[in-house]
C-alpha cells in the first residue's frame, strides 16, 4: 500500500477495495489477443467497481502501426461502446508503434509518459505489460533499463513489471530469464502472472485450509491417501499449435498451473496473509519436490497424444491432423506425474497431477482421497468402503463437496455415499472477478501474494527438468496415443491401477 | 390474508401450515421435498432471516427481493406481516424452493392479525437453523417502539434497519445501538450501505500523493440532498457524520436551518451547509453532491451527480497552482503537480446504477459482525442532530 493511501484518513474501514495510485499501465504487444481479449476487459471490470484511479491511462505498445483510434476500436469489448465507464476509460488509452528492440521506441515512450505525469497527474507510477512472446522479455526489460525507466523516477512513485507465462522452457532458461530480468528491475517489482491463482476458487483454497478447525488436522499423511490434481480440457491445441508443439502439456499446465496449487494444497499455513509470508510457505513446497533420475520419470509420469474423436457429438482432428504439427512430433498433448513432498507432512503421499488436451470434458478440481477406515464393522454388500473425498471443484461449477458414508433407512445397516456440496456460485450473491482483473488489481495496489517469486519458479522447473529430458529422449519409446473425449491413454489407467489406485472419472 | 395474497411474497410451491403445530409440519414438508426432489440433495444455510412487515400491503415491496435474496442465500426465512386491525387466528405459509441442483430455500411467512403478534417470538424461537446466524430485518416500520421490537432483537445476532423510511429513526437507530443491553448486537442501516460508493470515491480523491494534507485544511463542508416525502434525514447526516468522525471533527454547534458547525482537532471552524434541493422523484431522498474546501489553500474536492444523467457521479478535485505552492508544507510538491494540471485531468465519471433495496440487504447479508465506523459515523450524525447519547 503507498504511503500517500496509508495517510488517507478516510480510508480506514471502507469496505470496498481501495483503488490504485494514479499511475500508468504500458502494454507491451498492445495489439495482440491477450490485451484485446483478457486485458482491457479486465479494465473494464476494474474501471465499473471503481477500483481504478481518475488519472489512470493506458499506452499500448506493439509492431503493428494503429492510431489512438484504431488501438481503441480495436481493444472495445463487446457490448460496452456507449457505456460511460468504458468513455471514461478508453479516453486515457493512447497507442504507440514501434520495434521492442529499438531504442526510439524507448525514448518515445519516456517522452509520452512524462507528458501523462504532466497532464494526467500520474506521478511517475508506471506498470508495464509483457503481453508478449517470451523471447521479447529480455528485450524489452533490458531497453526499459537503457532508456531510465525501470526506476521510479519521482519519490513515492513505483514501477513495475508484469511478465506473462512462459517462464522459461527448462531450468536453464528460466534461471537465464530470471537473471536478465533482475538485472535491470528488482525481484520486488516483478510480477509473473499465472491466471489461474487469480481464479477465486484457488484462492478458496487457503481459506478453506486456514480459516476453519476441522480439515487442517486432517491435512497430512497420516489421514490423506492420495491428492489428484486435474486440469481436463475438451479443446485441442487449434490455433496454439505452433507454441503447443513447442511447449507440451507438461510445460503448458504441469510445471506452472498445476504446480501452483499443488504448493497451496501442501503448504504449511504461513505466519500471516502478508505476500512473501505466503509466497515462503510455497517455495519451500517447490523445494522439497522429489527430484527422479531419467530411469525414475518411466513409473511416475505417463504421457499422450490425441487422435481423431467426438467430443460432444462432434468429430474433432487427432494432433498430427492440426496445421503446425509436424508428423514426427513428440509432444505431448496429455501429461500425468506423481508428485512427492518430501517433508513432514506428506512423506510418501501421491499428488497425481494430470492434464490433457481433447478429454471427454473440461474441468479443473483438486481430489483428496483420504485413507479407508482402519477396521470395517460393515458390511457393504460389496465389502469395500469406499473413501472419503474432500473436492475442491474450480471450474466448472466452483466448489466443494465432500463424500461420506451415511447409513440407508431401514431395518438393515447398508450404507450409502453422499455428497454434502457448497456450491460457490450459487452461495453469494456476488459474482466472482475476473481472475486478470484480480491480478491487474493486485499488482496495481502493489500485492504480489498471487504472482510467482523466480525462487519457486527455479524449484519447480528443478523438479521438472528430468521428466523434460526422458521425454525428450528417444530412447523412452513412442507416445502413447488416446481418443480425443475419452479420460486419456489407456498406459494412464493401468499405470495408476498398478499403484493399487484409479483416476477419478473426468 | 388468504394464500393467493400471498403467492407474490413466496417462493416454490405454497403450503399452508398448522401454526399451532408448525414445527412437526415443517418436518413433514421436508420429508415431501426429498421425496420430490430426490434423496441426494443437500440443505444448505447460511442463515436465519425474519422481516416484519407492517401489513400485507407491504408484502409486495419485498416479495421480489425475498425470491432474489433466497435464490443467492440459502436461509431459512420468515416473513411476518403484522395486521393490527384484523381478526382471526394466526395463519401460516410455507414454501420449499430448490435452487440448481443442490441447494433448497425454505420460508415461512406468517400473517398475525390483532394481537397474535406476541405469540410470535415464542413461535420462531424453535425454528431457526441453530448454527446460524439469526438476521432481523427491522425496516423502520413499525418503529422501535412496537413491543416485538425488543422480543425480536433478543432472538436476533444482526439488525437490519432502514432509516430512510422516515423521520426521527436515525437519532432512534442511534440510542438502540448505543443501548448497553444491545451490547452484542451487531446493527447496520441500508442508508448507511447505500452510500458506500460515495464514501469510497470521495476517500479516492485523498489517496494522491499529498492530497490527505488537504483535508486537515478543510474550512467548509457542503451537502445537497432531495428530500422525500418521509423527511427522512439520514443520508446527509451519515455523509457528515462519517466524515466529522474519521476527521477527528466534534460539533460545536448542531443543525438548524441547514447550517452547523465543526471543530477540528486543532481548533479549526468548519461550516457544514445542508442545502435543501429539489429533485425527480427517483432522487427522493438522495444525496445530490458532496463537497469539502479547502479554504486556505483554494482547492475543492467533491462529489456529484451528474444532472442529465443522476446515475452517473463525478469526482473531482480542483484548483489553483499558485496558492497551493505559498501554501504547500514542504514535499508537497506532488500535490501541487497535480493541481495544476488541467481540470478534466483531476474528473472521474463513474458510472453507479442507483442501489436497490436487493443489492443493500444482499450486501448486509454478508456482514457478521458490529462495525465500528458505522456506529462512529452514525454517533457522529446523531449529535450533528442534537440527539446525541451518551453511554
Amino acid at each position: 500500500m503507498s504511503p500517500a493511501i496509508l495517510d488517507n484518513p478516510l480510508r480506514e474501514g471502507l469496505e470496498q477495495t481501495r483503488a490504485s495510485d494514479p499511475c500508468v499501465m504500458v502494454i507491451f504487444g498492445a495489439s495482440g489477443d491477450l490485451t484485446s481479449r483478457k486485458l482491457v476487459p479486465a479494465l473494464y471490470e476494474l474501471a465499473e467497481a471503481n477500483l481504478l484511479p481518475a488519472n489512470f491511462a493506458v499506452v499500448g505498445v506493439s509492431r503493428t502501426k494503429l492510431s489512438d483510434e484504431e488501438f481503441r476500436t480495436r481493444v472495445t469489448p463487446d457490448g460496452v461502446e456507449s457505456h460511460t465507464n468504458w468513455h471514461n476509460l478508453v479516453k486515457g488509452f493512447s497507442y504507440l508503434a514501434g520495434g521492442y528492440d529499438q531504442p526510439e521506441t524507448y525514448q518515445e515512450l519516456k517522452t509520452r509518459l512524462e507528458e501523462l505525469d504532466e497532464s494526467l497527474g500520474t506521478g511517475g507510477n508506471r506498470l508495464f505489460y509483457l503481453a508478449v512472446p517470451p523471447e521479447a522479455f529480455s528485450v524489452i526489460s533490458d531497453q526499459l533499463g537503457a532508456a531510465g525507466l525501470s526506476e521510479p523516477g519521482k519519490p513515492n512513485a513505483w514501477v513495475r513489471l508484469i511478465v506473462e507465462k512462459p517462464f522459461g522452457h527448462d531450468l536453464d532458461s528460466a534461471r537465464k530469464l530470471n537473471r536478465e530480468l533482475q538485472r535491470v528491475f528488482e525481484e520486488g517489482q516483478i510480477y509473473r502472472i499465472d491466471h489461474y491463482l487469480g481464479k477465486e476458487t484457488v484462492q478458496n483454497i487457503l481459506t478453506l485450509r486456514f480459516a476453519n478447525g476441522i480439515f487442517e488436522p486432517l491435512w497430512n499423511r497420516r489421514y490423506i491417501d492420495n491428492v489428484q490434481i486435474t486440469a481436463a480440457e475438451s479443446l485441442g491445441v487449434g490455433e496454439r499449435a505452433g507454441y503447443y508443439n513447442q511447449s507440451g502439456a507438461l510445460r503448458d499446465m504441469l510445471q506452472n498451473h498445476l504446480m501452483q496449487i499443488l504448493a497451496l494444497v501442501a503448504m504449511e499455513c504461513p505466519i500471516s496473509n502478508d505476500a512473501d509470508d505466503i509466497r515462503d510457505e510455497k517455495g519451500k513446497v517447490c523445494r522439497a519436490l522429489r527430484h527422479y533420475t531419467p530411469l525414475e520419470v518411466d513409473d511416475n509420469a505417463v504421457r499422450g497424444q490425441y487422435g481423431p474423436g467426438f467430443i460432444e457429438g462432434q468429430k474433432v482432428p487427432g494432433f498430427f491432423e492440426e496445421p503446425k504439427i509436424p508428423a514426427d512430433s513428440r509432444t505431448e498433448t496429455y501429461a500425468a506425474a506423481r508428485i512427492f513432498v518430501d517433508n513432514w507432512r506428506w512423506h510418501d503421499v501421491p499428488f497425481f497431477l494430470r492434464t490433457g488436451k481433447r478429454l471427454a470434458r473440461k474441468m479443473t478440481e483438486v481430489a483428496l482421497t483420504f485413507k479407508k477406515v482402519p477396521h470395517r464393522i460393515f458390511d457393504n454388500g460389496s465389502g469395500e468402503l469406499e473413501p472419503n473425498v474432500l473436492l475442491l471443484r474450480i471450474d466448472p461449477d466452483e466448489g466443494i463437496s465432500l463424500r461420506f458414508g451415511t447409513k440407508m433407512p431401514g431395518l438393515t445397516t447398508q450404507i450409502r455415499w453422499v455428497n454434502m456440496d457448497f456450491q460457490y456460485g450459487t452461495s453469494f450473491a456476488r459474482p466472482s472477478p475476473l481472475a486478470y482483473e484480480r491480478l491487474i488489481h493486485d499488482c496495481l495496489v502493489g500485492d504480489p501474494t498471487l504472482f510467482t517469486r523466480a525462487d519457486s519458479i527455479e524449484a519447480c522447473w528443478a523438479a521438472f527438468d528430468p521428466i523434460l529430458a526422458r521425454w525428450s529422449d528417444p530412447a523412452s519409446g513412442a507416445v502413447p496415443s488416446y481418443e480425443a473425449g475419452s479420460s486419456g491413454p489407456r498406459e494412464a489407467e493401468t499405470w495408476m491401477e498398478d499403484q493399487g489406485r484409479y483416476w477419478r472419472k473426468l | 390474508m388468504k394464500p393467493q395474497d400471498v403467492a407474490g411474497v413466496l417462493v416454490g410451491e405454497v403450503h399452508p401450515v398448522n401454526v399451532s403445530k408448525t414445527r412437526q409440519e415443517l418436518s413433514r414438508l421436508w420429508d415431501e421435498a426429498i421425496i420430490k426432489f430426490g434423496t441426494d440433495r443437500m440443505r444448505l444455510s447460511t442463515l436465519n432471516l425474519v422481516t416484519v412487515l407492517t401489513g400485507p400491503d407491504e408484502l409486495p415491496c419485498i416479495g421480489e427481493d425475498l425470491r432474489s435474496l433466497c435464490s443467492h442465500y440459502p436461509a431459512r426465512v420468515f416473513a411476518v406481516v403484522l395486521d393490527p386491525e384484523g381478526t382471526g387466528e394466526m395463519a401460516g405459509w410455507y414454501s420449499v424452493n430448490c435452487n440448481g441442483s443442490q441447494v433448497y430455500q425454505e420460508q415461512l411467512t406468517l400473517h398475525l392479525p390483532g394481537e397474535t403478534d406476541r405469540q410470535l417470538p415464542s413461535l420462531l424461537a424453535p425454528l431457526y437453523h441453530g448454527d446460524q446466524p439469526v438476521f432481523l430485518w427491522w425496516r423502520g416500520r413499525p418503529g422501535f417502539a412496537h413491543p416485538l421490537w425488543e422480543r425480536l432483537a433478543d432472538q436476533a445476532d444482526r439488525i437490519v434497519v432502514d432509516t430512510s423510511h422516515g423521520a426521527g429513526l436515525l437519532a432512534d437507530l442511534n440510542r438502540q445501538v448505543r443501548d448497553p443491553y444491545h451490547q452484542e448486537l451487531a446493527f447496520s442501516d441500508l442508508e448507511w450501505t447505500r452510500q458506500a460508493r460515495w464514501r469510497n470515491l470521495l476517500a479516492g480523491l485523498y489517496d494522491r500523493p499529498g492530497a490527505s494534507e488537504h483535508l486537515k485544511k478543510v474550512s467548509r463542508l457542503e451537502i445537497g440532498f432531495v428530500p422525500g416525502p418521509e423527511r427522512a434525514e439520514s443520508a446527509p447526516l451519515y455523509m457528515a457524520g462519517w466524515l466529522a468522525s474519521r476527521l477527528g471533527w466534534s460539533v460545536e454547534k448542531s443543525l438548524g436551518e441547514g447550517h452547523a458547525v465543526f471543530r477540528s482537532g486543532a481548533g479549526r471552524a468548519i461550516e457544514f451547509v445542508l442545502q435543501n434541493e429539489e429533485g425527480p422523484d427517483v432522487l427522493k431522498n438522495r444525496l445530490l453532491y458532496v463537497r469539502l474546501d479547502a479554504t486556505p489553500v483554494g482547492c475543492c474536492y467533491g462529489v456529484y451527480r451528474k444532472p442529465e444523467n443522476p446515475r452517473v457521479y463525478v469526482s473531482q478535485v480542483s484548483g489553483e497552482e499558485t496558492v497551493h505552492s505559498t501554501a504547500m508544507p514542504s514535499g508537497f510538491v506532488a500535490a501541487s503537480t497535480l493541481l495544476r494540471s488541467p481540470p478534466r485531468s483531476a474528473e472521474n465519471d463513474v458510472f453507479m446504477p442507483f442501489a436497490e433495496q436487493l443489492n443493500l440487504i444482499a450486501a448486509e447479508l454478508e456482514v457478521f459482525t458490529r462495525q465500528s465506523l458505522f456506529e462512529r459515523s452514525l454517533a457522529a450524525a446523531a449529535e450533528i442532530l442534537g440527539a446525541a447519547v451518551t453511554r
